[in-house]
């Protein structure tokens, strides 16, 4: 009798331990599910777009040929932001890699917009020159573009969250920075 | 023949005369760099941030704030869940409001109204302490006081909740020793009750995402009203950078914390002061302010530091020489700044008094002397006809003030 009360209680206290155990694990599972929910690293929200040849979609290629109707450095200056941009939404979790990619765009986007500018106007005094507000409403622009579904803005977030906390120099229109001229594409 | 080797060995001879200007040392300056970082606000992506850094950088650089080749950066921050928050709010809303989403963000004067209240709650309900990741401050703070280390002297122009991590920034700057004076905030549409260190701000009183932001948190009251304002009035470039009012402040007061910096830490080297005659040390201060500031020298700034020079060329104290050639360099960056390369010459050659005058400069021994000589003789010039044509009362004026009170106005 006393053996089998014994066994009982032995049985009660290693249940109640289990049940203890049970609960403490799913607190923490819950937590961590909680915690993952609202920094959003749970999930990789990475979007898998189908891209030409230049690593753009052909509803942004569309959008840039009405912004710069005619083909040339601006076209391409425009179009290598729009890949940086594409491929910021497919792997936003290498974002200081793809970072670079976009400051090579931009630095090339303004260096494109300067000499047009100096084209148009051979008066322009250089010592003041400065990128024109025209590149930076641009840039926007084209980021609208490419960043137009739930999916990619959510995947756009997380890019730019994995840059939060970091200082970046300015960026200097830069020639040399862009790309050679977009291959050419099944619709060419 | 006879002819050409003449030729030959003039050339060679000017070389030669030249070779020790060339390597003349430079006035030696303790490292005061100062650099402008923007700090965004929670609706800015990396570029949208970019963008509205570019826009600060060309507006301080046509107001000679920052040199021509100096760009202003971007202090990034972002806040994922609020963004998520917003995103998932708006996309239920309506399948369009997720595709603009960015677009909207970015100009939110461009957004529908609904989409706007949304952001506006977004905004209302996020403070510091939930909006400031310890790994992104951690991540910032190291990078400034990197910077600093190297004789950076930073203005982080702070936007919406940007003054967030700025002020997160200077308060840790402030517990650490001989830092934190190298590190200002600007702020602007500031959420936050307080600038950290004391720094100025400008919010608008059309701001209508920290008027609500006030409601809730307290934030400091709104000081400036531009005479047209749209959307929410919020947007850094296109309502407070180039609202008429508020961005002739937001310049003033980069300016005036940059040029607070500079003064605290531009002065000569203690190696440089060693050789000095002690009564050159303002002015030799007040030029190391001028290198710093990357702007060029007025009239009345050059027109002294050549005075300075004049005074102490022909001065015969030795030690006095390795600082005349540190100033001659200034001097003929400032010239040249302002003159052509034939004008520059005669500059730097001619008469203090011109060719005429029968007074000179030489053998001054004070900069007081050279005051005095300027008082009398009002018409100074000197010979040329541009040069002539700065030289003059005002600029006089300007260099009588400089040299009478070298310390930095």
């Amino acid at each position: 009798m006393y053996y089998k009360e014994k066994v009982n209680i032995k049985r009660i206290v290693a249940i109640v331990i289990a049940a203890a155990a049970l609960v403490i694990v799913s607190f923490f599972v819950f937590q961590i599910r909680q915690s993952a929910l609202v920094t959003g690293s749970n999930t990789n929200p990475a979007v898998h777009d189908e891209v030409d040849a230049n690593g753009v979609r052909p509803d942004v290629k569309r959008e840039i040929e009405k912004l710069y109707p005619t083909p040339g450095p601006e076209r391409n200056a425009a179009t290598q932001l729009a890949r940086a941009l594409q491929r910021a939404i497919a792997a936003p979790e290498e974002a200081l890699v793809i970072n670079e990619e976009f400051e090579a765009a931009t630095a090339c986007l303004l260096a494109v917009e300067k000499q047009a500018d100096k084209q148009a106007d051979k008066q322009t005094d250089t010592r003041h020159d400065s990128p024109p507000d025209d590149s930076v409403s641009r840039s926007i622009r084209i980021e609208s573009f490419v960043i137009n579904s739930k999916e990619r803005a959510r995947a756009y977030i997380r890019y730019n969250a994995n840059l939060s906390g970091q200082l970046f120099p300015g960026i200097a229109p830069d020639q040399s920075r862009c790309d050679n001229e977009p291959m050419p594409t099944k619709e060419e | 023949m006879r002819a050409y080797f003449k030729a030959l060995f003039t050339s060679a001879l000017l070389v030669l005369i030249s070779l020790p200007s060339l390597s003349a040392l430079a006035l030696d300056c303790e490292e005061a760099r100062t650099e402008v970082y923007f700090g965004n606000g929670m609706f800015n992506s990396r570029l949208a941030a970019g963008a509205s850094a570019r826009a600060l950088e060309k507006r301080l650089r046509n107001e000679n704030v920052i040199s021509n080749d100096q760009l202003v950066g971007v202090a990034y921050n972002t806040n994922e869940p609020a963004l998520v928050q917003l995103l998932q709010v708006v996309s239920q809303k309506e399948h369009e409001n997720s595709a603009r989403f960015y677009l909207w963000l970015s100009n939110l004067a461009l957004a529908p109204a609904s989409f706007r209240n949304e952001a506006l709650k977004v905004a209302q309900q996020i403070h510091a302490e939930a909006f400031i990741k310890d790994g992104d401050l951690k991540k910032q703070l190291e990078a400034y006081v990197a910077l600093m280390k190297t004789g950076g002297l930073i203005t982080v122009v702070a936007h919406s909740q940007g003054n967030f991590y700025a002020n997160a920034v200077k308060r840790t700057l402030l517990t650490q020793e001989n830092s934190s004076a190298r590190f200002a905030i600007v702020g602007v549409a500031t959420p936050t009750s307080s600038i950290e260190g004391g720094g100025p701000y400008t919010t608008l009183t059309q701001d209508q995402v920290i008027n609500a932001v006030r409601l809730a948190k307290g934030s400091l009251v709104a000081n400036t009203t531009n005479s047209i304002a749209s959307g929410l009035g919020h947007e850094f470039v296109s309502q407070y950078l180039k609202g008429d009012r508020s961005g002739e402040k937001i310049l003033s007061d980069i300016k005036s914390v940059t040029t607070k910096m500079i003064r605290a830490f531009a002065r000569p080297t203690k190696s440089e002061l060693a050789y000095q005659d002690p009564s050159l040390e303002p002015f030799l201060r007040r030029a190391c302010m001028l290198k710093n500031t990357h702007r060029k020298f007025t009239d009345g700034e050059c027109i002294a530091l050549t005075a300075l020079d004049r005074t102490y060329s022909w001065n015969g104290e030795p030690r006095e020489e390795r600082s005349i050639k540190g100033l001659r360099n200034w001097i003929s960056d400032c010239a040249k700044d302002y003159w052509n390369d034939k004008e520059r010459f005669d500059f730097l050659h001619c008469s203090m008094l011109g060719d005429n005058s029968g007074l000179d400069l030489v053998g001054f021994g004070s900069p007081l002397k050279m005051e005095f000589v300027i008082s009398d003789h009002p018409e100074c010039h000197w010979h040329g006809t541009e040069v002539g044509l700065r030289t003059n009362e005002h600029a006089i004026a300007e260099a009588k003030r400089f040299i009478e009170s070298p310390k930095y106005p």
